[in-house]
């Protein structure tokens, strides 16, 4: 018998995301036979920056996400540089790929420990750990459930080290086209050293052992939501002046090859909206073409993500593309390996950021007074801790005329396409044993490995006993 | 003692933001020392580092119990109720910021609401909430005397 299980809204994600699941026993196991992914919330940032200031385009794209805005940040200031055929100096290179990197170390470690961990390891019996459903939570993982604290305390620590330069987190206003608005001063860079340090610590001695940890008791989950199996990364952090070199390169390795291509074509990613709440009439568009033309009801629509594909095909993006793609994890592709991934990542990130700071010139500008906004097209491919972010920017007369987005998470939570083919998401889905079709926890650990975030909320007190009466309206 | 005054809501949808306007007016008066106002707007994680320092806290926000719109409330947040399950950080309220505040024992936290009238998108006031301020800080100036 078919039961239909509905996951709405998602917990433990960011923003707002419903799954529904179709399991049924096949081969004597009981498992997940299909799946739909939905995003819930209709955004339309791209079109409220038409007819605005290119300046506003950093500072309005990093309110797409709470959790990841450097990431928009960085991608919008890229993309206006980008029309003006240009490249920032030194100092703000380094300070924006510093900003970057706390930005991803924090969100790493959120991930791991307040989404993900609370699906294989129950929680102190606390708010806000304490879990609904307590299926298949297996023994031996007290020690990580020991560090849930300390990892709200790192993750403090990431957001204390990003404000070092970048003035505040999570949303900066340091990141304008040109450089970057804060000069380093020597106090500041010896502060953002001593916090590294500590984060370095924090994810050598504690984040990566307790991965490996999860990893042993539930090894299974390394043969468990392989997905498309197709890999996708833009790249990101410059590594010199002429952009020559970023520590991550981008390309894409189809099902799972050691055939890297690193030449990515940006002409070659369509999306596609057969199943998305957006017209028909803008099917299949380069994201430089692309429209956001909400169309709510559309008969058989379910997500208000598009469908983004590269020839065609799905691709999964996140620190999982980004390591198979660099050569730095080859293992394989499974809910595990993401997690194994993404904290090899957080590792090999901190490490360079040393050098970045080193590299840093006490005192000296980090903007050039010579830049000038010119009008035309620009693209900026980099990434977002939860993968390949592009933005694609036109000015024209001073003002953006057009401004298109394509987060990791369309990539990896698109409905299915014109040729009916699911995103990684719904394809990781399916084929995940459940052992409680009401209760089905595999199915979250499939959904959080992806560290999805389909990005709010108005909260009224409401007394449930008598307050007293101040002063009577009328 | 160290007090705390937070101004929560969104003030983008008129009367939800009523805590925010009254902790700008806040603001602007000569409170007695050690008294901290911060216009917390939606952002109520952002309070954690105070609440933390806090000795005594006072809540201004909208309250809805069902009473006639403009009506000022005074109560205890332990006899306010939460949502019991959140479905984002998005979804982070006072309880479970004051439960993450890691007090030994939670210093003492007084609400006083304002039962709005309108919540819709607007930065203005409704006439039966603005009519309702100077009895709320009126209030708020005798809790602190206290």
């Amino acid at each position: 018998m078919t039961t239909i299980t509905v996951m709405d809204p998602v917990t433990r994600i960011e923003g707002h995301m419903k799954i529904e699941i179709e399991i049924d026993t096949n081969g004597g196991q009981q498992q997940i036979v299909d799946a739909h992914c939905t995003g819930t919330l209709f955004r339309g940032f791209e079109t409220l920056l038409n007819g605005r200031s290119p300046l506003d385009a950093p500072i309005i794209t990093q309110r797409i996400c709470g959790v990841c805005p450097i990431s928009h940040g960085q991608a919008a200031v890229q993309a206006l540089e980008n029309v003006s055929n240009w490249l920032p100096p030194a100092n703000a290179r380094l300070l924006r790929n510093l900003t970057l990197g706390a930005n991803f170390l924090q969100s790493h470690i959120l991930h791991f420990y307040l989404l993900a961990a609370l699906d294989y390891v129950a929680g102190p019996a606390a708010s806000p750990w304490a879990t609904a459903w307590q299926t298949d939570m297996r023994s031996g993982l007290d020690s990580v459930a020991a560090n849930l604290p300390a990892a709200i305390a790192a993750r403090r620590q990431a957001h204390e080290m990003g404000a070092v330069f970048a003035g505040r987190m999570p949303s900066t206003n340091t990141f304008i086209p040109g450089g970057f608005t804060a000069i380093p001063t020597a106090d500041d860079i010896a502060s953002y050293k001593q916090h590294l340090a500590e984060l370095t610590a924090f994810i050598e001695n504690i984040y990566l052992p307790d991965v490996q940890q999860v990893g042993d008791v539930y090894s299974d989950y390394f043969e468990i939501g392989r997905g498309s199996g197709n890999l996708l990364a833009y790249g990101a952090f410059e590594m010199d002046d002429t952009n020559s070199s970023r520590l991550f390169s981008g390309g894409y390795a189809e099902s799972g090859a050691a055939n890297i291509q690193d030449t990515l074509n940006t002409n070659d990613i369509t999306e596609s909206v057969k199943y998305s709440w957006y017209a028909d009439a803008t099917d299949n568009l380069t994201p430089a073409a692309g429209e956001t033309q909400p169309e709510y009801p559309k008969e058989g629509a379910y997500s208000w993500i598009k469908a983004p594909r590269l020839k065609g095909k799905p691709y999964e993006a996140g620190p999982l593309a980004r390591m198979w793609i660099n050569g730095d994890y080859n293992r394989g592709i499974s809910v595990m390996d993401r997690h194994v991934a993404r904290a090899l990542e957080a590792k090999k990130i901190a490490t360079a950021m040393v050098g970045w700071l080193n590299e840093l010139s006490p005192g000296q500008n980090a903007f050039d007074d010579n830049f000038e906004q010119f009008s035309g097209f620009g693209v900026a491919l980099s990434e977002a801790p939860r993968g390949a972010l592009g933005h694609w920017v036109e000015i024209t007369k001073g003002e953006i005329s057009h401004y298109q987005v394509i987060t990791p998470t369309c990539w990896n939570a698109s409905p299915r396409d014109d040729n009916d083919v699911g995103g990684p998401m719904e394809t990781a889905l399916i084929g995940t044993p459940i052992e409680n079709p009401d209760e089905p926890v595999e199915a979250l650990r499939v959904i959080h490995a992806y560290d999805p975030c389909l990005s709010c909320a108005v909260h009224i007190l409401r007394p449930d006993q008598k307050p007293i009466v101040v002063h009577t309206g009328k | 003692m160290q007090t705390l005054i937070l101004g929560i809501g969104n003030e983008l949808l008129g009367d939800e933001g009523v805590g925010v306007h009254a902790a700008r007016l806040l603001r602007m008066e000569n409170l007695p020392k050690q008294t901290k106002v911060i216009e917390v707007g939606t952002a109520i994680l952002d309070a954690l580092p105070d609440l933390e320092q806090a000795d005594r806290i006072i809540i201004l926000d909208a309250m809805k119990n069902d009473q006639l719109p403009g009506t000022v409330y005074k109560i205890p947040l332990d006899h306010c109720s939460g949502a019991s399950c959140i479905a984002s950080m998005h979804g982070f309220d006072i309880f479970r910021v004051m439960a993450l505040a890691g007090h030994s024992s939670p210093p003492p936290v007084i609400v006083f609401g304002i039962e709005p009238q309108e919540i819709n998108w607007s930065l203005e006031l409704s006439t039966s909430a603005t009519e309702a301020m100077p009895h709320l800080l009126e209030a708020v100036r005798a809790e602190l005397r206290d």
